[in-house]
């Protein structure tokens, strides 16, 4: 279990946006994927997710809608909006850039000062 | 979160809070489900998987709190626990909550009404197309060296203004035509009274009005004098008297005494475009010399008559218009013909310049006589409501001891202060807005009764008074913010920190801190300082009316009747007319009950004048460009008796004084006084316009002074000429009667109407009043103001009063144990008494000090409503602290005679 990490604040969103954009998903659905995507690495503690998810839905970014889970369960189904499809290529070149940069300055090599 | 959308969030909370969280309770619910079918398929049994999933959840509570905070439901949640937990607390002190919602309700109400008649006096738009663009026409000029701003036009000049305009989309004429009897061919005696307005034919596709019904004006119905009887009507009328049947086109409808065919029903919001009037009907302009006496205006050039709105062309300032138009109006006024004026008038004529009054919310008919009197009476009502704002602060410091234990307790188990503050205002302005509901239900009531107050002397005015949109907003911000105002430092003195000790002591030293009660005693100065200046103020309004009402205009205004005359409708003219009038001066004089009678052209106060600039004056040498401008009066044989006017030097015109014989004048004491100075005025001739005769007129007497257009107005230098001896152009077509009586005037009236009847049955006496009534309707506006003023000062009286007596109570309760202390020391009665109405007293005694101080600084803005009292007056700020004084004293008077009851034994046990 050591190769867990908790996730960096800030980046629920990204996570969550990037998640979703790969197909409609209910609340569970995005834990899954997530979960999958990082092969257990990143751990998010299941509840945070709600207060998440419904800020995305109040900033216009997500948008969600009732249906039925695949054991017949009602669940709620979120989906990505044009302005949520935009704000996470914007999210995603940040953090490029972001994990870019943090990379160099963490490989610099003494000779190349 | 702007306020707009934190107030939509509450509401769709309040309306939907129940589905939103049952939605998120399930969401939540199935996401647990999910994870535990999950689990109980990798082999946990289902009860094990349940609570797995519950753990790995983490704390639902928590997140679901989260969630609502995002969902922006919390403080929506919280808002309505504390709307909820203030109105248990209403029910629970209903006393206070009584008192509280009281005192707000007067104070938001009487700001409420004055707010609704200032509302449709100066802030409604008018109800037609694109209001905005809507310009009243009007003139800057000088008038015997004074300028002035004209709104009036003849009808060429209207007609030229229109034909040469460029700026305008289009311009309109339009005059008032006052209150009249309306008849229908079916209505019998009584008719209907109306008011309504002549307007060119262009003036309802001006405003871009559409009829409910029929239809408006065509354009050639401009045409012809007197050819066009039609008449538009408001919808107003239309329900009033024909129940909005659609057959009244066509219909004839009698007004005054002329008959007209309605063509059309005009919008129902529409009343004119004058607030402060409602007008029933509309005629074209063609039809005055049918229906407006003073002959025929259409032709006439030098009559000033007709109002004149215009709507501007898209794109076109209201400087660049009146630029443009101006140059017009400067062509125009070079062809007029002016070779019959004076020099003097010439002059001021060609000072005139075009200005352009904004018209969206109507044109200026109320407005300037009004405005002041209602910005004063709001700035009164303010105050009052700052009064009851104190009061209720007051209350809620007085009421604090109870609360300031519940508040350390909850401060204890560690509530934020912040969130207990937004509990407390939650409840302060849930107080307001109480009392703002009840205030506006208290407007509802009062609105009527201030236009009517308004109304009174004013025949045509009807305002359209109702707690519209603006006005509830109005009446919401109000008590919003009264409810801030007053909410807000008790509630931070009530959470202050060092509450924070412990439950007990912290209630006790906070109810009783100095500074709680500092805060108190501030709150009671500042109630009568502000009673001061309003009870001084209306003491000054109060005296003002009084001089006014009890002052020597130069006449006597008791018993007289008058009664106007117009024999030309009968088709009496010129020396029959005389002879007419004559006949029935004659019969008048024969009834019982009438002392003596006469007639004249105009009668003090009436409202109207006659002035002309004599040309010359014998003896006396004019400086080049002096204003020689003196008033005229025509009047009948005895006006002077009838009126109690004395003739001081010479004699009145007698039966030697006829058409033919020299023409001979009587003027008044300060014509003399600015002509002829001490020198004998009696055989100096003067002369008038053209139609004066080439010798004048001899005076034959002097009179004494009386009052001539206002009663406020000084006396102008007046001269009085027969009616027998005034040439045809210069003669009146009506004239009032003046009738003296031995009996109670009004019971003359309806041996008037017998007489008049008897000479001709054609002839009734029109407006008929007393003189009284007549100079009483000229006060009106002073009558309201001193009515009022008194009513609030008398409010702020007994606010103040209470908000004294609260504090006083509060503090002998307070100190009850103290005082038997005392008593059982050997203090008496009297020292008791006298310590608790000491201290009351000095709160009254420093109010009364500043506000005498605050009020010598605001009553001189009054100066111009008053009347021979000054703003300083000393009578008047005496007579007003005496009064603040005594009802202190009482106020005070009777908790201490409770304290003086107090028994040391029960006293000493006291908690």
């Amino acid at each position: 279990m050591n190769k867990q990490a908790q996730i960096l604040p800030g980046t629920l969103d990204l996570l969550i946006l990037k998640a979703v954009s790969l197909g409609p998903l209910h609340g569970y659905g995005v834990l899954l994927r997530i979960g999958q995507i990082s092969k257990g690495a990143l751990v998010i503690e299941q509840g945070a997710l709600y207060p998440a998810l419904f800020r995305l839905v109040r900033q216009g970014l997500l948008k969600a809608e009732w249906g039925i889970s695949e054991n017949n369960h009602r669940a709620k189904y979120y989906e990505l909006t044009t302005a949520g499809r935009k704000r996470l290529r914007e999210e995603m070149e940040g953090w490029n850039r972001l994990v870019a940069a943090i990379g160099t300055v963490l490989g610099a090599q003494p000779e190349e000062l | 979160m702007s306020m707009f959308s934190s107030i939509r969030t509450f509401l769709d909370f309040v309306f939907t809070r129940r589905r939103v969280e049952r939605e998120m309770e399930e969401e939540l619910r199935s996401h647990l489900q999910i994870r535990a079918d999950d689990l109980e398929r990798r082999g946990l049994s289902r009860a094990e998987a349940e609570r797995q999933a519950r753990v790995e959840f983490g704390g639902y509570q928590r997140y679901k709190e989260e969630c609502r905070e995002v969902l922006g439901t919390r403080l929506a949640g919280e808002l309505l626990a504390d709307l909820r937990y203030g109105l248990r607390q209403f029910r629970r002190n209903p006393g206070f909550t009584a008192v509280a919602i009281l005192t707000l309700a007067l104070g938001i109400g009487a700001n409420t009404a004055i707010f609704s008649v200032i509302d449709a006096v100066m802030l409604r738009m008018l109800p037609v197309q694109s209001p905005e663009q809507l310009v009243q026409i009007g003139f800057q000029g000088k008038h015997s060296g004074e300028s002035f701003v004209g709104e009036s036009f003849s009808y060429q000049m209207f007609r030229n203004l229109r034909r040469y305009n460029q700026v305008f989309t289009d311009i309109s004429a339009f005059d008032h035509w006052d209150l009249l009897q309306a008849y229908t061919a079916e209505s019998h005696s009584s008719g209907e009274s109306v008011t309504g307005q002549l307007v060119s034919v262009n003036f309802f596709s001006l405003l871009g009005l559409n009829p409910v019904i029929g239809r408006m004006f065509a354009l050639d119905e401009d045409s012809g004098t007197g050819g066009h009887p039609v008449a538009v009507i408001s919808y107003a009328l239309w329900t009033r008297m024909f129940a909005r049947d659609p057959s009244v086109l066509g219909k004839s409808l009698s007004i005054g005494s002329e008959p007209f065919t309605i063509i059309g029903v005009a919008p129902s919001r529409f009343g004119g475009v004058s607030p402060g009037r409602v007008d029933d009907f509309w005629v074209p302009v063609s039809m005055q010399p049918q229906v407006l006496p003073g002959g025929d205006r259409l032709t006439e050039s030098d009559t000033n008559w007709l109002s004149l709105i215009a709507r501007l062309k898209p794109g076109v300032s209201a400087k660049q218009a009146r630029g443009e138009l101006d140059i017009v109006y400067q062509q125009i006024q070079h062809e007029h013909d002016f070779s019959h004026w004076s020099s003097q008038q010439r002059r001021d004529f060609f000072t005139h310049h075009i200005v352009l009054l904004p018209a969206a919310t109507g044109t200026d008919y109320l407005r300037r006589e009004f405005s002041r009197p209602l910005f004063l009476l709001m700035a009164m009502v303010a105050m009052v409501l700052l009064i009851a704002c104190a009061n209720v602060a007051t209350l809620l410091l007085a009421r604090g001891s109870a609360r300031l234990r519940e508040i350390a307790v909850r401060l204890a188990l560690g509530a934020a202060r912040a969130r207990l503050i937004r509990q407390l205002l939650t409840e302060s302005v849930l107080l307001a807005v109480l009392g703002g509901a009840l205030g506006v239900l208290f407007a509802y009531w009062a609105s009527p009764v201030l236009v009517a107050l308004m109304a009174h002397g004013q025949s045509g005015l009807r305002l359209n008074v109702h707690p519209d949109l603006v006005v509830l907003g109005f009446a919401l911000l109000v008590a919003l913010t009264t409810g801030i105002a007053f909410g807000l430092t008790p509630a931070l003195r009530a959470t202050r920190p060092s509450a924070n000790e412990s439950a007990q002591a912290a209630s006790r030293n906070l109810a009783t801190s100095r500074r709680g009660r500092k805060l108190g005693s501030a709150l009671v100065i500042v109630q009568i300082t502000i009673s001061l200046v309003l009870i001084a103020s209306a003491g000054l309004l109060v005296r003002t009316l009084h001089n006014l009402e009890t002052m020597n205009p130069g006449f006597s205004r008791a018993h007289v009747l008058l009664f106007e005359f117009n024999p030309s409708k009968a088709g009496y003219k010129g020396e029959r007319a005389a002879q007419l009038r004559r006949e029935v001066l004659d019969r008048i004089l024969h009834a019982p009950g009438v002392r003596s009678a006469s007639f004249s052209f105009l009668t003090p106060i009436s409202g109207g004048g006659w002035d002309n600039d004599a040309r010359s004056v014998e003896d006396y040498t004019p400086h080049p460009g002096e204003n020689m401008d003196i008033f005229l009066n025509a009047v009948g044989p005895g006006f002077f008796r009838t009126l109690g006017t004395p003739l001081l030097f010479g004699r009145d015109f007698g039966s030697q004084d006829r058409s033919g014989s020299p023409l001979v004048a009587l003027i008044n004491e300060t014509m003399v006084r600015r002509f002829f100075g001490q020198r004998n005025p009696i055989g100096k001739r003067f002369q008038l316009g053209p139609w004066s005769g080439k010798r004048g007129y001899k005076i034959i007497g002097v009179v004494g002074d009386q009052k001539y257009l206002s009663l406020r107005e000084s006396v102008p230098p007046t001269a009085y000429l027969y009616i027998a001896q005034l040439p045809q152009a210069a003669l009146p077509s009506g004239v009032t009667f003046e009738l003296r009586s031995a009996v109670p005037p009004m019971s003359l009236t309806p041996s008037i109407g017998h007489i008049l009847q008897s000479v001709d049955f054609r002839l009734r006496p029109t407006d008929v009043k007393t003189l009284a009534e007549q100079v009483d309707a000229s006060l009106s506006q002073d009558e309201l103001l001193s009515k009022l003023s008194s009513f609030f000062a008398l409010l702020a009286l007994t606010l103040a009063s209470i908000g004294l007596y609260g504090v006083v109570s509060y503090a002998v309760t307070r100190r009850t144990q103290e005082i038997g202390i005392r008593m059982a020391l050997g203090a008496q009665k009297g020292d008791v008494l006298s310590m608790v109405v000491g201290q009351g007293l000095k709160l009254a005694l420093i109010g009364i000090v500043l506000g005498i101080v605050g009020a010598l600084s605001v009553t001189r803005f009054l100066s111009s409503l008053l009347y021979g009292v000054k703003p300083t007056d000393p009578l008047t700020f005496v007579a007003v602290s005496l009064i603040l004084l005594g009802v202190a004293l009482l106020a005070c008077y009777i908790p201490a005679r409770r304290a003086a009851k107090v028994d040391p034994m029960v006293a000493l046990r006291h908690e």
